[in-house]
């Protein structure tokens, strides 16, 4: 009989990982709590993958220490079948079936579900016969996130697994990964660029800005951090002084501004008395400020490309 | 759903107060679990279990080990006392603020209250 | 903050199961051709000639080395991502590979030398010879003890010899690959042409019996196995998966 665990926790210190000259993690330290669904955010090349990477144990870190569960998971037999690395380009047997590739991970992964594989598989509508060589990329990503959630991995890494799936599979994989984490609690590192899709699902999030870590908090904080202030432009000018900006629009004489930090007691009645309407700001919008390289002060000047 | 200013589980726990005082949830009714909420509204179960902790402190809801969260006895009475404290500086106040910033006379404004309230309830209002 | 794992097979067992079945269906498909061609080729022989008194089996013996070598390489190209992906680590690939490329090693030997032996009853029963001019120290004379010894050691050292090449390809990509041939395949190729060709006589040194060639011969295969699967490990066991493919 399975006995459950619940989610293991990470720690990352002073973690550098270097491809010959690039560098793709710059002394990363870096905590992810146990049993959250934390989101892993950056843009292409931000280091997500390698971060993926060396907390399965695909890699060793060029310096730095690297602890899941309180070890290093490098050929680490106690560690390695609880940790559970998803990437688009599946690692699973291309040349055999489905079925057989079900099979083989039962048999390596000690909390693997055949009855939430069976479930996932006929959800997204996997013919077990098949072969994933055989599979469109949208199917294998779908089978990506069968291996990802039936393995119940008390660590699980699912990198970008929503590519080639449409709206209403992206969603059906949202619920799957929501009803079974709740029912079977584990650490889930949920990496996506459809961060308007995935927010919610957040409990924690990472942003990686050019292998830094840009942001490191609970998502409910961050979210509150970001207010977007429209109205007319010199009220606006005024309520925002001395306030982090992050971008401006103007039409008119309309401004709307978004600007980073927690509103205080008095500054919602202040906004309303301006005749301004303060808004909340997606965490996508928030994101996509925060990484801006004009505002992150360097070059992009990066392989162009490579999702490291 | 939950697409507004607050974060998730402030809105949460908006609704559960909102449901306890309109009666749609009576005392000792259950509600949904962290993962229904998780499920229906596809949002982390720890949302939820945020505005859960929050109501418990309250004295909106409790928690019954195993079973779930229920409304606690004498939450409605509790929320209305708070929502009767709260309707001024709330309510009222943002009324006359948006009434000077349209120009609006505050006479017409009382007048209108008085007619208001001389009509029939709408449904569903608190007694 | 974990509790027990579940009961599953262990990480060897299961990865010796998977990589011994794969290897097992082709197996199965190399004999049955192996068969085939011999059988056709005594049938033509018989037609052209009108008696066989060589044996046609025993040239399967290139074959039921070159073939496996070429597997143990495709073993870890194919399987070696997978198993770690799958949360497995590399040492137990390590000793299942190993542990099924000796087994199949010995596998192959065994089939070989009772094909051949199946042959040369067949051959005696219609009163032919069975002449082994393969270049291989076990002749029509020696034991099937002998044989199967001989190729075992040579189709164990085929496939860790494949095992090998296969590493250095995925450590260190096809040009080291490649350039390392000479010293990844060249004991192969030594212990399949050598044995047969008789070592020199040294008298007083070294001995001139049949048995004294086979136990050189073995001896010297053993120590090479044993290196190259030392080599394997450890090429294996530091090895790191590229970025994604």
């Amino acid at each position: 009989m399975t006995a459950t665990t619940t989610g293991w926790g990470v720690e990352l210190h002073g973690v550098t990982q270097r491809y010959g000259d690039v560098v793709a993690l710059d002394d990363v330290a870096l905590t992810v709590r146990p049993g959250t669904i934390t989101g892993l955010l950056g843009r292409n090349g931000s280091g997500k993958s390698t971060l993926g990477s060396l907390l399965a144990a695909f890699r060793r870190p060029t310096a730095g220490r690297v602890l899941v569960d309180g070890e290093d998971p490098w050929e680490n037999e106690r560690v390695a079948p609880g940790v559970c690395f998803v990437r688009e380009s599946g690692d699973v047997l291309d040349d055999y079936s489905l079925k057989d590739n079900v099979a083989y991970l039962s048999g390596a992964r000690p909390h693997f579900s055949h009855e939430l594989a069976g479930e996932l598989l006929e959800l997204f509508e996997l013919d077990l016969k098949r072969k994933p060589s055989k599979l469109s990329r949208g199917k294998k990503s779908a089978f990506g996130i069968v291996v990802g959630l039936a393995s119940r991995a008390p660590l699980t890494i699912l990198d970008e697994v929503h590519l080639g799936l449409d709206a209403p599979s992206r969603y059906a994989f949202y619920d799957a990964l929501l009803a079974d984490y709740a029912e079977h609690p584990r650490t889930v590192v949920l990496s996506s660029h459809l961060i308007d899709e995935v927010e919610r699902l957040l409990e924690d999030v990472v942003v990686l800005d050019r292998g830094r870590v840009l942001i490191a908090q609970d998502a409910e904080s961050l979210r509150a951090e970001g207010v977007s202030v429209t109205g007319p432009t010199a009220a606006v000018a005024d309520f925002v002084a001395g306030r982090d900006v992050l971008a401006t629009q103007r039409l008119g004489g309309t401004t709307q501004t978004t600007v980073r930090g927690a509103l205080v007691e008095g500054d919602a009645r202040r906004a309303r008395e301006a005749g301004l309407e303060l808004g909340p700001v997606p965490l996508q919008d928030l994101f996509v400020h925060l990484t801006d390289p004009v505002r992150t002060g360097g070059a992009t000047a990066h392989a162009q490309g490579v999702d490291r | 759903m939950f697409d507004g200013r607050d974060p998730v589980y402030l809105q949460i726990a908006d609704q559960i107060r909102q449901d306890v005082l309109s009666g749609a949830l009576a005392a000792e009714e259950q509600v949904m679990s962290t993962t229904q909420y998780a499920t229906t509204f596809r949002i982390n179960p720890a949302t939820a279990a945020k505005a859960f902790a929050q109501l418990v402190d309250e004295g909106v809801l409790y928690k019954r080990r195993g079973v779930g969260m229920f409304v606690a006895p004498g939450a409605r009475e509790r929320l209305l006392a708070d929502a009767r404290e709260s309707f001024f500086a709330d309510t009222v106040d943002p009324v006359a603020d948006a009434a000077r910033v349209l120009g609006i006379d505050v006479e017409d404004v009382v007048a209108r209250l008085r007619a208001r309230t001389a009509a029939p309830a709408p449904q569903g209002e608190p007694r | 903050m974990t509790t027990t794992v579940a009961a599953r097979p262990s990480p060897t067992a299961h990865t010796a199961r998977r990589l011994g079945a794969a290897l097992a269906t082709m197996a199965w498909i190399f004999w049955a051709i192996a068969v085939v061609a011999a059988v056709t080729a005594t049938l033509v022989a018989w037609r052209v000639a009108g008696s066989v008194d060589v044996s046609i089996m025993v040239y399967a013996r290139q074959a039921a080395t070159w073939f496996p070598f070429s597997l143990g390489i495709m073993l870890v190209a194919a399987y070696l991502r997978v198993h770690i992906a799958s949360g497995m680590t590399r040492r137990t690939f390590v000793r299942a590979a190993l542990l099924v490329e000796v087994a199949a090693g010995v596998g192959y030997a065994a089939v070989f030398t009772a094909l051949v032996l199946l042959e040369r009853a067949v051959h005696d029963a219609l009163g032919w010879g069975a002449v082994i001019t393969e270049v291989q120290l076990a002749d029509e004379y020696a034991s099937a003890g002998a044989m199967l010894l001989e190729m075992s050691v040579t189709c164990v050292v085929a496939n860790l010899s494949g095992l090998l090449v296969g590493a250095v390809y995925q450590r260190f990509g096809a040009w080291a690959g490649t350039l390392t041939l000479p010293l990844t395949v060249g004991p192969l190729v030594l212990l399949l042409y050598i044995p047969g060709v008789r070592f020199v006589d040294l008298p007083g040194i070294w001995t001139t019996t049949a048995a004294g060639h086979l136990a050189l011969a073995v001896g010297v295969g053993v120590v090479l196995a044993a290196v190259m699967a030392a080599v394997f490990a450890a090429l294996v066991r530091r090895l790191q998966l590229a970025p994604a493919p």
